[in-house]
């Protein structure tokens, strides 16, 4: 896998720390615990997409389903779908993942030459 | 643990980490205890979210615990390919594995390390294309 480091079993996993982490430690009942906080994911819609899609995008992303984005907005699933498949279809996703991994402009790293 | 212990952690984690103090120029701590929670040194007891941030509350597992709770390289790697955007039958293919083995293998990895929901991977993952990139494979 491109950019995947092909790392033995010995060698520790790679996984970036959250960006603007922070730590403490708290003790609660002779129990000793770490902290961590990072904040959460805000979500930047481009351009391109008419108020009813962003919300529905918004709402997506935040995990609701889409009978609960219909039901907050008193219109049926199928308009919930067709809009959320016109907000895939003007980004470029085909999915909800794809959407969020979009929208936090991942890159892949660059392709090892052969 | 009694039963009030939970929300009288999340109170304490709260207070701890006041958002009215600015954070220290200096994360190397804060990264060491993530490390710490990836290889298991510590276990994730609470996650919950507040004020916009998402909190992690982990205890040292004892000496010579069993090191279920660390992340795998393969649940690296599943977490990494879902952050991309890869369907699970992909990363089924990529990893050697089923599709249900793959998605079993995103959840135990997500759970690990406190993310509620794969949406969340993206931005946790964002600092991989800005800073931390892996290296190419050999």
């Amino acid at each position: 896998m491109h950019g995947i480091k092909r790392a033995d079993s010995s060698l520790d996993p790679e996984l970036p720390a959250p960006e603007g982490l922070r730590q403490s430690a708290i003790a609660l009942d002779a129990e000793e615990y770490w902290v961590l906080r990072y904040p959460l994911c805000a979500w930047e819609l481009p351009g391109g997409l008419t108020a009813a899609e962003q919300e529905i995008a918004l709402a997506i992303l935040a995990g609701h389903s889409r009978r609960e984005v219909a039901r907050a907005r008193g219109t049926s699933v199928r308009t919930v779908s067709n809009l959320l498949s016109q907000v895939f279809r003007k980004l470029g996703v085909r999915s909800r993942i794809e959407l969020a991994a979009r929208l936090s402009a991942i890159r892949l790293p660059p392709r090892s030459p052969p | 643990m009694s039963p009030d212990v939970p929300q009288r952690l999340r109170a304490a984690a709260l207070a701890s980490l006041d958002l009215s103090i600015p954070a220290a120029p200096d994360a190397s701590e804060a990264r060491k205890v993530w490390r710490a929670l990836i290889l298991g040194q510590c276990r994730l007891i609470e996650s919950f979210d507040a004020d916009g941030h998402r909190y992690l509350i982990a205890r040292r597992n004892p000496a010579g615990a069993r090191a279920s709770a660390r992340l795998s390289e393969q649940e690296v790697r599943a977490l990494y390919l879902r952050a991309v955007g890869t369907s699970y039958k992909v990363i089924a293919c990529e990893l050697n594995m089923s599709t249900a083995a793959a998605h079993g293998l995103t959840r135990s990895g997500m759970r690990k390390i406190g993310v509620h929901d794969e949406a969340e991977l993206p931005w946790l993952f964002g600092s991989l294309s800005r800073n931390e990139r892996c290296p190419p494979s050999p």
